[in-house]
């Protein structure tokens, strides 16, 4: 809790911050109308900076932002504008037509390029070969699997299945780090 | 159907995997011909890198103990014939895992 005095000493600097800032946005804000622009004074930039980048607050929040909040308010404006003039309306293009000569000279160019490049429909991916008569005979009646190529088939298989459930990930580092922000 | 040596049943399916014929231990046998439709389309899946498009198969053939299956495609057709093994003692060396 703030006593009287601190109070009103509190209320006295901030008047006279008040008063300081807004002369100071005051010459800042008639700049352009200074008669006195090409004089080379106290005001003058020592660094030739695009009008874009220097963060100017308007003219109408002069009178009325905090001293804290004309950085963060200049900033919101200049993206809303920033974004403004870069958004393209479509709907507010208005009506494109297209003459009846230039329509139907680019339906026959679409088309013939359009039939040019047709492909043949993929062939759908079979392994089985579709076999003629005679060989299917001959192969339905084919003996077996010979027991040692089976039991070495059964075998790798184990082999292999076995071998893929022992993978392993070993941890090494940590994934996630913090950054060493001092 | 020829007959086939040591033949215990057998199928003739279309692509999509009906029945056209079916015969012995396989007679009317729905659920073998729908595995067996469904093992196809699976293998047509196979890795195209390992497996090419010009890289034809002739057969499958799942083999059991004591008997197998021998699986082909001919004339846009399944045949499956169910085919007992004359199991001999053999010598072989079983790895357990």
């Amino acid at each position: 809790m703030q006593t009287d005095g601190e109070e009103s000493l509190l209320h006295s600097c901030f008047g006279s911050l008040k008063s300081a800032v807004m002369g100071c946005c005051y010459s800042i804000c008639h700049k352009e109308t200074d008669p006195q622009e090409n004089i080379v004074n106290e005001r003058t930039h020592l660094l030739e900076v695009p009008e874009q980048q220097q963060e100017t607050p308007s003219p109408t929040t002069c009178a009325s932002t905090p001293p804290r909040k004309p950085d963060e308010q200049s900033a919101l404006n200049r993206i809303l504008h920033e974004t403004a003039t870069n958004v393209i309306d479509v709907g507010a293009l208005g009506p494109y037509s297209l003459e009846a000569g230039a329509y139907s000279e680019r339906v026959r160019t679409y088309s013939a390029r359009a039939a040019a490049a047709a492909l043949p429909p993929p062939a759908r991916a079979r392994l089985l070969a579709d076999l003629p008569p005679a060989l299917r005979r001959a192969l339905l009646a084919a003996p077996s699997l010979a027991p040692a190529d089976r039991d070495l088939i059964t075998n790798a298989v184990k082999k292999a299945a076995s071998a893929i459930s022992e993978l392993r990930v070993e941890h090494h580092e940590d994934l996630v780090v913090a950054f060493r922000v001092p | 159907m020829e007959k086939i040596p040591d033949q215990l049943g057998y199928l003739i399916l279309t692509e999509d995997g009906a029945v056209l014929e079916s015969g012995g231990e396989l007679e009317n046998d729905e659920r073998v011909a729908t595995i067996i439709t469904d093992l196809i389309s699976l293998s047509n899946s196979i890795d195209p890198v390992a497996f090419g498009p010009e890289e034809k198969f002739k057969k499958i053939s799942i083999t059991y103990d004591d008997h197998w299956f021998v699986i082909c495609i001919s004339n846009k057709k399944i045949y499956v014939v169910k085919r007992s093994i004359q199991s001999s003692p053999s010598e072989s060396i079983a790895v357990n895992v």
